[in-house]
């Protein structure tokens, strides 16, 4: 009976020695595999936006795009994150929402913009785009939505108008998984923290835009896909605690009135 | 990894034939549903529970060939839970994962090529006891016992 117990751990050991001795080649660089699946999810983020981009207003305007870059840059330089690879799109919709597209492109409703009353709360929900982003929830949720099989066509081949709308409407009407949400949560926080901005404006920007007295925005897509807000707010709030803040950084409050102010202006914009 | 025993007794040719076809169930039921590795125990099982009553010699051989689709059935359990959290759900291609899968090809492979050898060898007449899977054989099927497992 021992000779037989013995073997069979030496069974074990031969499958878990093998299987430990192969893992300890770099097979993600030696197939390229990282460099594929990031290849595909460019060209899958492309033809996405190749399709979205026509059918929407997109506000080009220099000025706006310089400061929401800037923005970007603060959450960025201080998250060892590089802002080049990142690309914020505003588009004109009185929906206030905002989404990440695959190949790291951020869209924001100018409203949603409109509706944030200092630049911090505008990062609050950057921040929480690029955690999605970080995470790859994009293309997860793509990939769990529609199969990896479309993904990889998509990628080789393009797409029908059909399934560019179908990607539209799950990235920017459907809400993640709460699993992805709570996840995406934490890391703004951590984003926003490491940024020196209080995450406190990232609860601010969640009760305004569902708050009950500003009628227009009850059914704010942004909000109304997410789970619930005053236990999400709860969470920020103990996840801030928990992180500790050191010292805050001094946002330029005239920049940001000026994009609000250009948004408004519409002649301005384009 | 395998060893040429003499029987408890000399099996006759029928008994030859069947306790090579053990085996052999495993291997084509491999070719017919490969992507589903429990049609292999399946295909091996129906064949015992077809067999539990017949000789020591067939049902020995019947027992072996369940054993080692058992085994491969969980090591390969592994690979579709772990390739399915890939596509489905939140787990990414790592290392470890082809790693894994690169160590189970070469024991289907191997627990193949043995399979495919004990048929051939079986249908000779030569008791081939499997390391550690012919011990466990051994413990479980007895003579006297017609319905062993």
């Amino acid at each position: 009976m021992i000779n037989i117990f013995l073997k069979f751990l030496l069974m074990i050991g031969l499958f878990l020695g093998s299987w430990f001795v192969l893992s300890q080649i770099d097979f993600m660089k030696l197939l390229n595999i990282e460099k594929l699946s990031t290849d595909a999810e460019k060209k899958v983020g492309n033809f996405v936006w190749e399709y979205f981009q026509p059918q929407k207003e997109e506000i080009k305007n220099e000025v706006v795009k310089e400061q929401l870059d800037s923005l970007l840059n603060i959450l960025c330089v201080n998250n060892q994150l590089s802002p080049d690879d990142y690309s914020i799109h505003v588009i004109r919709e009185d929906e206030p929402n905002a989404f990440a597209l695959p190949a790291n492109r951020i869209v924001f409703h100018h409203s949603l913009i409109l509706n944030c009353t200092t630049p911090e709360e505008y990062c609050a929900i950057l921040a929480h785009e690029i955690a999605h982003i970080k995470h790859n929830h994009v293309i997860k949720k793509l990939r769990q939505e529609l199969g990896i099989s479309i993904l990889l066509s998509i990628s080789q081949n393009g797409m029908g108008s059909s399934i560019g709308r179908q990607i539209i409407g799950l990235l920017s009407g459907n809400a993640y998984s709460r699993k992805y949400e709570r996840e995406a949560d934490k890391t703004a926080v951590d984003l926003l923290i490491n940024a020196k901005i209080d995450p406190i404006h990232f609860t601010k920007i969640l009760n305004r835009i569902s708050s009950d007295s500003n009628d227009h925005l009850i059914n704010s897509e942004w909000i109304s896909t997410h789970p619930d807000t005053k236990k999400r707010c709860r969470t920020i709030l103990q996840l801030r605690d928990q992180k500790g803040i050191i010292s805050l950084q001094d946002i330029s409050m005239k920049k940001w009135t000026l994009i609000q102010e250009l948004l408004k202006s519409e002649p301005i914009l384009n | 990894m395998l060893k040429i025993k003499i029987f408890d007794y000399q099996p006759n040719e029928y008994e030859n034939e069947k306790a090579s076809q053990s085996y052999l169930m495993s291997v084509i039921a491999i070719m017919v549903g490969l992507p589903l590795p429990i049609i292999n125990l399946v295909a091996t099982l129906l064949f015992y529970l077809n067999n539990r009553k017949s000789s020591y010699y067939i049902r020995w051989h019947c027992t072996q060939a369940l054993l080692s689709q058992l085994t491969v059935l969980i090591i390969n359990s592994g690979t579709y839970y772990w390739t399915l959290s890939i596509i489905f759900g939140d787990n990414v291609i790592t290392n470890s994962y082809i790693a894994y899968l690169i160590t189970v090809i070469v024991f289907n492979l191997s627990e193949f090529i043995l399979t495919a050898y004990t048929a051939i060898q079986a249908k000779k007449g030569k008791h081939i006891e499997w390391y550690f899977w012919g011990d466990i054989t051994n413990l479980i099927c007895k003579p006297q016992n017609k319905f062993s497992l």
